[in-house]
This record gives C-alpha cells, sequence and structure tokens, in this order.
C-alpha cells in the first residue's frame, strides 16, 4: 500500500506531550499517538515530564506503527523535534529517536518544532504564505516568509501568552484543569464579566510584553476589590488585544494575505474571532489550524520532517544534539521559494 | 476647527492604527492622522485607548520640535475625532527606499544620521516605543526624519531605551536581513556618537539582556 511513497516518523517530546506521528508524502496522516503529562496539581516540572516521556516513549511509538499497519522497514526516515524546547523532554525525545535510527539504520531529521507549527498548519488549512500568530504555553510569535527563512517580527518580551494566562488561571483557583469544554477557564469566567478594569497593556512596535500585566491583575485579585469576572474580562481583553495589535502591525507590515494562528492557544473561540475581524479589514483571509493540531503533536514533526528529507536534509545520530533556543529564523526554509 | 482651516484632500495610507490622509491646514500641507476604531476591542477599551496614543502623540511632537529633533510639526489635535493633524513631510520611507538596494556608502551613512538621532531623544529622556525603518522618512535622499510617536513615553528608564535599539536591530534582521551587519553598526556609532561611550555601552548590555530574557534565544548561552 505504501508502494513509492516516502514515509517519515515524527517524534515530538518539547513540553509536556510526547508524540509520535507518520505520514506519507501525500501529507495523509498514518498515525498520530500521544501522550500528556498532566500533575497533580501545580505547574508542570520539566524533569517529571521528560520521565514521563521515557517511560511511555517505546509503547507510543509501537503503537503508532501498529496505528498505521506499517513496521518500521516501511519507515524511510526518522525526524525529531531536537528544540526549541524544555532541555530535559527534548533529550527524551532525541534518545529514543537516536536509537531508532542508529537501531535500523534510518536516516534522522532534525526539525525545529516552531517550523513544524507553520508547517502542518499551512498542510491542514491550505494557507501558502501566511503571517503566522503562533501562541501557546511557551511561545507568543508573530512570524513570515522573506528571503529563504520564517523570520520573526514580533515576539514577547518575556512570557508567553498561554503561560501568563495558565498562571492566572492557577493563581485565582480557576484551574486545574486549564480546559473546559474546549474554552480556556479565563474565558469562560470572563464571559461572566462586566465591567473592564485599567490595566496594563503593552505593545512595543511588533513586540509585547506580559509580565507586567499578569502581575497587576494578580495583584487585583489579593486586593479583593473587583470581581473576579471582571478582573478575568479586563485581564483577556488586555492580553488578546495585544497580540491582535501586533499582529496587525506586522500584517500591514508585510502586506501577507493570509494570516494562519497556531500553538496550544490558538483553540480559544474568542481569540479566533477577534482575529478574524482584524484580518478582514486588511482584506486577508484567516486560517486556524485544527484544534487537534494546534497544540504539540508528532506528526507536525513527521511531517516537517519529511518535507526536510526531501531537500536531503538529515543529520548525523552523533551530531543530534538537542538545542533548548533553536531559533525560528536560523532554519532554511527550501520548499518555499 | 475644521471650518478655519483643515481641508482633506486624500487618503495616502490605511497603517495598523490610523488612517494617513494629505490635507491642508491654513495654507500648509500636512498629514491629517485619524486613529480609527478597532472592531475587536471593546468600544470603551478601543476609545480610551486612542484617546491616550493621540494625547501622547500631539505631545511628543511637541517636545520633537522643541529638543531640536527631527520630526513633523504638531499643528493641531482633536480628541473627538483622536486625529493629528502635523506638517506633511516630502519623502519616502527608509524601509520602502531599503529595498531598491542602495550603495553601502548611502546605508552607512544613514544608519549613522539615525543612530544619532536616537541618541537625542533618549538624551531628552524620551522613548520612541516603535523605533523601526518603517517609521523613518528620508527626505532629500538623506535626512532622516522620525514619525509614529503613538508609543512614546516620557522615561529614565534605561530599559526603554534599549528597547527602542532592540526594535530597531529586529526591524533589521527581520526585514533588511542582507545588511543586518552594516546597518547595526552605523546605528551604534551614531548613537555613540551622541550619547558616549559609557551610556552606549549600559544601554546596548541592557539590549542583550532583553534579547536573553526572550525565551529561546542565542544570546543566553553566553550567560
Amino acid at each position: 500500500m505504501l508502494k513509492g511513497k516516502t514515509v517519515v516518523l515524527g517524534i515530538e517530546s518539547t513540553a509536556h506531550t510526547f508524540g509520535c506521528g507518520i505520514v506519507d508524502e501525500d501529507g495523509k496522516i498514518l498515525a498520530d499517538v500521544r501522550d500528556t503529562y498532566v500533575p497533580e496539581k501545580g505547574g508542570k516540572h520539566p524533569r517529571e515530564a521528560a520521565q514521563h516521556h521515557s517511560n511511555v516513549s517505546a509503547e507510543i511509538v509501537a503503537k503508532a506503527l501498529r496505528e498505521a499497519g506499517i513496521t518500521i522497514n516501511d519507515v524511510d526516515a526518522i525526524a525529531v523535534a531536537l528544540g526549541p524546547g524544555l532541555g530535559p523532554c527534548l533529550r527524551a525525545g532525541a534518545v529514543i529517536a537516536r536509537a531508532l535510527a542508529i537501531h535500523y539504520s534510518k536516516p534522522l531529521v532534525p526539525v525545529n518544532h516552531a517550523v513544524a507549527h507553520i508547517e502542518i498548519g499551512k498542510l491542514l488549512t491550505g494557507a501558502k504564505d501566511p503571517l503566522v500568530v503562533y501562541v501557546s504555553g511557551g511561545n507568543t510569535l508573530i512570524a513570515a516568509f522573506s528571503g529563504g527563512r520564517y523570520r520573526v517580527f514580533g515576539e514577547t518580551l518575556d512570557i508567553a501568552l498561554g503561560n501568563c494566562l495558565d498562571v492566572f488561571a492557577r493563581e485565582a483557583g480557576l484551574a486545574p484543569p486549564y480546559v473546559v469544554k474546549g474554552m480556556h477557564v479565563v474565558d469562560l469566567c470572563a464571559e461572566k464579566g462586566s465591567k473592564i478594569i485599567d490595566l496594563p497593556y503593552v505593545v512595543k512596535g511588533e513586540d509585547l510584553s506580559y509580565s507586567g500585566l499578569l502581575t497587576a491583575a494578580l495583584k487585583k485579585l489579593t486586593e479583593g476589590n473587583e470581581k473576579l469576572e471582571d478582573i478575568c474580562l479586563s485581564f483577556r481583553e488586555n492580553a488578546y488585544n495585544m497580540l491582535i495589535e501586533a499582529s496587525e502591525r506586522a500584517l500591514a507590515h508585510t502586506r501577507k494575505k493570509e494570516v494562519l494562528l497556531t500553538g496550544g492557544v490558538a483553540a480559544s473561540p474568542i481569540l479566533q474571532n477577534k482575529l478574524k475581524l482584524m484580518v478582514k479589514e486588511h482584506n486577508a483571509s484567516l486560517h486556524v489550524t485544527p484544534k487537534k493540531y494546534a497544540g504539540d503533536n508528532g506528526v507536525m514533526i513527521a511531517w516537517t520532517g519529511l518535507l526536510m528529507f526531501k531537500y536531503g536534509i538529515t543529520i548525523e545520530s552523533e551530531k543530534a544534539f538537542v538545542n533548548q533556543r533553536w531559533r525560528l529564523d536560523e532554519v532554511d526554509i527550501p520548499w518555499m521559494k | 476647527m475644521d471650518e478655519i482651516g483643515l481641508k482633506i484632500l486624500h487618503l495616502i495610507s490605511k497603517g495598523a492604527e490610523a488612517h494617513i490622509y494629505k490635507a491642508t491646514y491654513l495654507g500648509y500641507d500636512v498629514v491629517y492622522k485619524k486613529r480609527v476604531p478597532k472592531p475587536y476591542r471593546p468600544p470603551e477599551f478601543d476609545r480610551s485607548l486612542r484617546i491616550r496614543r493621540t494625547i501622547n502623540e500631539a505631545r511628543m511632537l511637541y517636545y520633537m520640535r522643541k529638543f531640536g529633533i527631527p520630526a513633523p510639526t504638531l499643528f493641531d489635535y482633536d480628541l473627538s475625532e483622536t486625529s493629528i493633524t502635523m506638517e506633511y513631510v516630502e519623502g519616502e520611507v527608509l524601509e520602502r527606499l531599503l529595498r531598491r538596494k542602495p550603495s553601502k556608502e548611502f546605508i552607512e551613512n544613514m544608519f549613522l544620521k539615525v543612530g544619532e538621532i536616537l541618541g537625542k531623544i533618549h538624551l531628552n529622556s524620551i522613548a520612541h516605543g516603535d523605533f523601526t525603518t518603517s517609521n523613518i522618512i528620508v527626505v532629500n535622499n538623506e535626512e532622516p526624519v522620525i514619525i509614529d510617536f503613538g508609543l512614546s513615553k516620557r522615561t529614565n528608564d534605561i530599559e526603554e531605551y534599549a528597547i527602542d535599539l532592540h526594535l530597531m536591530f529586529r526591524s533589521l534582521e527581520s526585514t533588511h536581513y542582507d545588511i543586518v551587519e552594516i546597518s547595526k553598526e552605523n546605528v551604534l556609532k551614531g548613537y555613540i556618537n551622541v550619547v558616549g561611550k559609557d551610556f552606549a555601552i549600559k544601554i546596548y548590555n541592557k539590549v542583550l539582556e532583553i534579547r536573553r530574557r526572550g525565551r529561546y534565544v542565542r544570546e543566553r548561552k553566553k550567560k
């Protein structure tokens, strides 16, 4: 059934999700298996997440192969996310990817996690050359293709939007769980708010700063003079509108005709709606990575690995070191003109 | 006020936050910059943000003139319209001009001046807040004039000054990646000329610190 078609197996382990995906060169998803580390309470400790990844990795890869109905012999290359991300987590993925590559004599393809979010979004939404708004627990990035690479036009100067929302939710006693019925708990709580309180709104060019907003919102919580619902509403409006404004500046600057929203926070219907309104004003179209693939997964690593493999980009296993701070704009993108 | 002198002629461009019109005011050629409501923001939130920025920009244009920094002269502002009327600066936006691949000498000279102007802005306790090649108009193919002061502020916080340099570097890296080194070098050279070496080093170290703070940056490794 796979005669003549290139098949790549991808491994993702940059943060709290260990995922294994298998795709063919037509972009057909043959397998998508993942397991997410969920702490019983509080935040995620990188070392505990890494331990989780090591425990489940062999089983997840085996399960993915079964799901695809193939054996490792049918796989043409192993792709692995070597960064950016949390060191211990990255290493857990790199270990199994290197082992598979060496043991089965398969080429190893080093994939940048951020590039993978963009490429899976393009594959699944049909966007060709979008302005990318990538928002997750660890990333807040506005980028676009120019001169052979994805260039960063704006990003957070401190914490990521997802992290900002999660920490606030946790401190306010709204989480965990962070997402209820497909909505972030901050979004849910904000729906019941009616008053907008003055909080820091910090846009610097196309860059953003969320730490001041988080601190001020937490202070409002402890002061206890405002309703939690109003604080949530004000906090969310500031956080989202800052991102939309920076994106709008980048869109006006790059004159792209498509916007791709991706990353874990992309699932927020409130954020999607705001972005849709902004994009319309610039006669551009909005593309949102389907929820299932907006968060971290192995499929995006497999697909990006496949694009790279087609251009002969591989790495020797001995040199496949993880790179916690591997920037998006350091990666050549030969498949775009 | 309108009937006294303002006559709007035509739309020049639609920016991210404002519509820019060519107009005349008391017989002068002017730019009429109107901050427009954004449908994605709640109305009261939107309005207070636009008013804040309009007041801010008008005030900053006044300071620029007072301190002798090349920027459009303020003619008028109107908070009910969230609009500003300012001198029309005839020239070309630096970002677009650079696309025509000017000579090495031109680039060196231009960014040297840009660095000097930024130094002068900072010496007067102001941070621009959006200091990029898109917010510089080049007059007579040689003199840079700074525009767009909506995000500017009066401050003595060196972090804000460092962010100006960071934003200029970022715009060079994202949009003018073929001339990053020579343009950066000359911005710094011009900046040092005005603020002095000690202060410039302090700001530059802050730029590196800000970049280290970003989650996944190369610079952090040097720590």
